[in-house]
């Protein structure tokens, strides 16, 4: 099940973890809606047999295609100490194997 | 550190299309003067891409029916986002498969590509003004 959190972080912002993403797109219920469903329909979670890297004990390989679809990161430019966002971009985590704790990174770097 | 930035203006005749602006991105390179540091370009808009790949107008057609395969523009109402009066949820879909943005290293003044690296703009919902960033921060 595919999670999106709105958050206000910027330059580099990367999730930590290989089946989670953090994506930049707009905070608009019903696109994430069908977020899920167009994923779930490129890479369905099961039968999970289908899947060679669920024969590891994990059940998760498809969030590990959802997530190369959504992306790892994003990178913002900072100008006069704000976000240079265009007019409805928004920073995403998107999470495609939740139900434990995992982290973004926020990197900044300049002046 | 010097920092640049520059907006890139677009309004393709066509819904969806694929631009070359490297050589736009090379006369932003030029004008600031940086000779080592990183570039970032980004779609400010939600709809379109910036990514980079080859200049060759057949893949260009395979990109596009692909797309259209993975993420279909109609029927429109197969979409939620669509709901609400638009009829680009489609183009959100694309947009995610091709990305937002491309961080490219500068080094001797140039941008330091591999043989066959271009940068696109990739437009998904057109017909309007979008714009893209140019960022370069470096020395």
């Amino acid at each position: 099940m595919a999670k999106f959190q709105s958050g206000k972080c910027d330059r580099l912002v990367n999730a930590m973890h290989i089946t989670a993403s953090v994506f930049i797109n707009d905070d608009e219920s019903g696109l994430h809606h069908d977020y899920e469903q167009w994923l779930e329909k490129l890479a369905p979670h099961e039968p999970i047999s289908q899947y060679r890297h669920n024969d590891t004990g994990e059940d998760n390989a498809d969030a590990h295609m959802k997530r190369q679809i959504m992306g790892r990161e994003v990178v913002v430019a900072i100008t006069n100490g704000q976000l240079d966002f265009g007019t409805w971009e928004q920073i995403f985590y998107g999470e495609f194997d939740g139900r434990r704790k995992k982290r973004v990174l926020v990197k900044i770097i300049g002046e | 550190m010097k920092s640049f930035r520059k907006e890139l203006w677009f309004n393709l005749p066509t819904r969806r299309g694929f631009v070359n602006i490297t050589p736009q991105v090379e006369t932003c390179l030029q004008e600031s003067g940086i000779q080592d540091g990183l570039t970032l370009v980004s779609a400010m808009h939600i709809t379109a891409s910036v990514f980079i790949n080859d200049d060759e107008s057949g893949l260009h057609q395979d990109y596009e029916k692909w797309l259209e395969k993975l993420a279909p523009h109609e029927p429109i109402n197969q979409y939620h986002h669509n709901d609400t009066g638009e009829d680009n949820a489609d183009a959100h879909m694309k947009r995610q498969i091709m990305g937002r943005e491309v961080v490219v290293a500068v080094t001797d003044g140039k941008l330091d590509f591999g043989p066959w690296e271009q940068i696109f703009y990739g437009e998904f919902d057109g017909r309007r003004r979008k714009r893209v960033l140019v960022k370069i921060i470096g020395e």
